[in-house]
């Protein structure tokens, strides 16, 4: 079946068929040749002969729309970037953001609840988030009589870059810790480099905002490239998120194990609830083998990083610099996991760690040894059981820092 | 870098602001000469030496020596070109062809025949009992080295036929050679068709800028929705046939079929784009070749211009469809068998080119055949007729397409095997199983059926402007969203 319109054209087609003048078909071949049909309409016109409606009309349209056609694509280019974020909730963030923003929100609440408190502030990793049952100490009284406020901090794939934003923010809104506790997390001191494992690596520019992705520029080894990254799913969200959305299509997010830690929600100081099964021999299996080959190449060439060197001093001379008194963490993790860094590596991390005590006057809180194989989840993430023996000892530990601490170095949270 | 991707669309960007937002026709730049002489350079001019620095760019992106090779090359086909308008003595001036082609081809064969070469003769040694004689050499394939070779030479062949004017600016022949739009993977552009353009003073239009950004679409969707999804059924496959069930193995061979099509016709979509909105027109380069009646029809729409130029520069001096049956059948073997070495430095290459040579030839008997016999002729021209012909020459293409993706005579032995012998096995994994590629083939399909009824011509007439940008848009973001994680490099840029 064909309209009159493309029978008078294929009349057109055949009376002046030439090699160059041959209308082709092709998919949308509307957009093919309206040029050269616009400049056909001319000759014919030239020589007073019919111009062929349909030939000539896309090419005459697009003429005169073109312009608009261009403004509406714009206009609706940017309601379907709009639209992309109103579908994104929460569900769809990295897992880190997402933590992240859960503990922001609770910290502010319970700062709100009781702003006269001292502040005891754990900053780390996943390891941490697991581990420090801050619960247990919160509301007991400090050195000068008047009660805690304790919190875990720990947010997954943090380390001193994220520690340092942490601290920077917490200044800027005007909360001073009464005592902080930074974890050092060794896998992320690593030097970034391709397909190695460290801070940048799980740094994903796309979910930073702009005040974030400004304050990590010094610490990003391509920080150009991460500003490509940042403004390209601010221009085509679309294209930069394309893995997520397919992520979420396919429905990856709802399949959670009963015994899966890291899913489990948190209390109301910031730490995981772990739930006491630790799961099948099968999935604990999967999951030391899984941590083992994650990190053990990494680790086995580990250099430490400028970046993050430079971001752990940055942390500690801006804790000097305001007077807050702090303590470095090495968190517990199993020898088998500890053994992944070849001596040279484990010499410079001490030296750095020695180095990092030893300028800026901070205590080191050595627990990487403190607990047995059977307490780990996976070599470096505790379980339950794990979680409750280092808070114990954590807590001593804290104890002894607050009193230590000079009376003139305690400010309250919230001036 | 690829026209998909992100460092393109940067470059792309500032290369089209500065080329019509600068104004440069009111630019006229008087560089003195030692002699008291000047030259003036217009702004036309200084238009060109834009786009002739950001081609420059584009291939030393890539490599910065081997994109002063292309200079080099060029610069010496200019001179050779000069050379053959000046000269009059018909030896002097075949001497100088010869030197040009010898040239360029020469530089084809070192850096992409050389270690293929003597791999093969190594081989033969080996087989024959001698030990090992040949290292290979080291040297990488410059991209794109094939379609600029091609360029060249189609250069100094038509200015040795007087078919065009020697070019006297040195900066229009590299331009010609250079321009980004086409010098990676095609189209393979004529010097008749597009030095006249270089010369012509460019203006803004609206309608060349819609134009292009509609070619530059239709790449995208061909590239990312389709070309990049069905490699996605295809590679698993080809990598190891052995692995799959019977049906697997068909649906990759056909994944890998419009895969190819849609890579490379998308590309060019996106080259004809690009040109466009830089004002200048390239060639057609594919016309629906799956719709083709015969294998010759084939090949007058699939890689329009890799095939003419085999016709006006290989085929044709060969002697072309004159001469007796055999020398025909000779001439189809000879081209087709070179054009298959053009795609790639493998046997398997070599033999798909012969394989089409054969069809061709195949088809030519066929043909004086039912000349003799009406009622035969007729059938074939009937519906019926041309529905079977077109199947015959899809399925024909079909299986020379196991040749032309298997990496070693092994696989395309296994693949073959998988394919003809029933095995029960698996399928590919993928995240939405065969449900997207049955998706992709329909589409495919249908929008082989509303090109050929005239759907979208006559259905976007009728749209209202601020639909039809919704319609552009919702494609834009479709491609946006299938695209691959990882860029796929296209296919012919390897050759």
């Amino acid at each position: 079946m064909h309209s009159s319109a493309s029978e008078s054209r294929g009349e057109m087609s055949k009376s002046n068929r030439s090699p160059t003048t041959a209308l082709i078909r092709y998919p949308l071949s509307a957009v093919r040749y309206p040029l050269l049909a616009l400049a056909e309409g001319r000759q014919r016109k030239a020589k007073n002969q019919q111009p062929t409606p349909y030939a000539l009309a896309r090419p005459r349209r697009m003429k005169a729309t073109a312009r608009g056609l261009l403004c509406w694509g714009l206009f609706w280019y940017a309601v379907a970037q709009l639209a992309l974020f109103v579908w994104m909730d929460d569900s769809w963030a990295l897992n880190r953001t997402r933590v992240e923003h859960q503990k922001w929100e609770q910290l502010h609440t319970r700062l709100a609840e009781f702003p006269d408190r001292p502040l005891v502030l754990m900053l780390g990793s996943s390891r941490t988030d697991w581990a420090f049952q801050a619960g247990r100490l919160d509301g007991q009284p400090g050195p000068d009589g008047r009660p805690l406020h304790v919190y875990n901090l720990g947010v997954p794939t943090t380390g001193p870059m994220h520690e340092a934003l942490y601290l920077n923010d917490l200044l800027d809104e005007g909360i001073r810790p009464r005592l902080l506790l930074i974890e050092l997390v060794t896998t992320h001191l690593n030097q970034s480099r391709r397909t190695f494992i460290s801070e940048e690596h799980f740094t994903v520019p796309l979910w930073l905002n702009a005040h974030q992705l400004m304050f990590f520029r010094p610490y990003f080894s391509n920080p150009r490239k991460a500003l490509i990254e940042w403004v390209q799913a601010r221009v085509s969200p679309w294209y930069a998120f394309r893995w997520h959305i397919h992520e979420h299509l396919q429905g990856h997010d709802e399949f959670i194990r009963p015994y899966e830690q890291a899913r489990q929600p948190m209390d109301s100081w910031g730490c995981r609830i772990l739930c006491d099964d630790p799961g099948t021999p099968e999935y604990r299996a999967s999951r030391w083998g899984g941590a083992f080959s994650m990190y053990g190449m990494s680790l086995q060439q580990f250099r430490l990083g400028a970046k993050p060197a430079q971001a752990m001093h940055d942390l500690l001379a801006r804790c000097r610099r305001e007077r807050i008194p702090v303590a470095l963490v090495l968190m517990p993790i199993t020898q088998e996991f500890r053994a992944l860094i070849p001596a040279e590596g484990r010499a410079e991390l001490d030296n750095f760690v020695a180095e990092l005590c030893d300028r800026y006057g901070t205590d080191l809180i050595d627990a990487s040894d403190w607990l047995d194989r059977a307490d780990f989840d996976d070599g470096h993430h505790v379980l339950k059981t794990g979680a409750h023996k280092f808070s114990t000892r954590m807590i001593d530990e804290v104890q002894k820092l607050l009193v230590r601490t000079s009376p003139s170095e305690a400010q309250p949270s919230i001036p | 870098m690829l026209f998909c991707s992100w460092n393109f669309a940067q470059f792309f960007t500032i290369v089209f602001a500065l080329y019509w937002f600068v104004p440069w026709r009111r630019l006229r730049w008087k560089i003195p000469l030692p002699r008291r002489r000047s030259f003036t350079l217009t702004g036309d001019e200084a238009r060109i030496w834009l786009l002739l620095a950001a081609s420059f760019y584009f291939y030393a992106s890539w490599s910065r020596k081997l994109a002063l090779l292309i200079v080099a090359s060029t610069l010496l086909d200019y001179c050779i070109g000069l050379g053959l308008e000046t000269f009059r003595r018909p030896r002097l001036r075949l001497a100088l062809l010869v030197l040009s082609i010898t040239a360029n081809l020469g530089l084809l064969c070192l850096f992409k025949y050389s270690n293929f070469f003597l791999a093969s003769l190594d081989e033969v040694l080996i087989a024959a009992g001698s030990s090992r004689w040949f290292n290979t050499l080291q040297v990488i394939l410059p991209i794109g080295i094939s379609f600029y070779t091609f360029e060249a030479i189609n250069y100094t062949v038509d200015v040795y036929r007087r078919q065009v004017r020697a070019e006297r600016n040195p900066a229009h022949l590299l331009f010609f050679v250079l321009f980004f739009p086409h010098l990676i993977a095609g189209p393979i552009v004529r010097a008749k068709d597009f030095l006249p353009q270089i010369r012509r003073s460019k203006r803004w239009s609206w309608a060349r800028f819609q134009l292009g950004g509609e070619y530059f679409l239709l790449g995208l969707l061909k590239k990312w929705i389709f070309a990049d999804q069905l490699a996605l059924y295809a590679d698993p496959v080809f990598a190891a046939p052995g692995d799959f069930g019977t049906l697997a193995n068909w649906l990759a061979l056909l994944a890998f079929t419009l895969q190819v099509y849609c890579d490379i016709s998308g590309y060019s979509d996106m080259a004809l784009g690009t040109a466009h909105l830089l004002g200048y027109k390239l060639s057609m380069n594919f016309n629906m070749p799956y719709l083709a009646t015969s294998v010759a029809d084939y090949w007058r729409r699939d890689h329009i211009s890799l095939s003419t130029w085999l016709r006006d520069y290989l085929f044709i001096p060969l002697g072309g469809s004159r001469g007796s049956r055999w020398q025909v059948c000779r001439n189809f073997l000879i081209t087709m068998t070179l054009g298959g070495l053009w795609h790639g430095a493998s046997w398997n290459f070599v033999l798909w080119g012969f394989l089409h040579g054969v069809f061709l030839s195949v088809n030519r008997f066929f043909r004086v055949y039912c000349q003799a016999r009406p009622s035969l002729e007729s059938f074939l021209q009937s519906m019926l007729g041309t529905a079977l012909r077109m199947t015959l020459t899809f399925f024909c293409v079909y299986q020379g397409f196991v040749l032309f993706r298997a990496q070693t005579f092994a696989l395309t032995q296994a693949m073959y095997h998988r394919l003809w012998v029933p095995v029960e096995g698996v399928g590919v994994a993928h995240p939405y199983g065969y449900g997207l590629f049955w998706c992709l083939v329909a589409v495919f399909v249908l929008a082989h059926v509303a090109a050929c009824r005239q759907w979208w011509e006559r259905f976007s007439l009728r749209l209202p402007t601020p639909i039809l940008g919704f319609t552009y848009v919702l494609a834009l973001i479709l491609c946006m969203v299938m695209a691959p994680i990882y860029d796929k490099p296209f296919l012919y840029m390897q050759f």
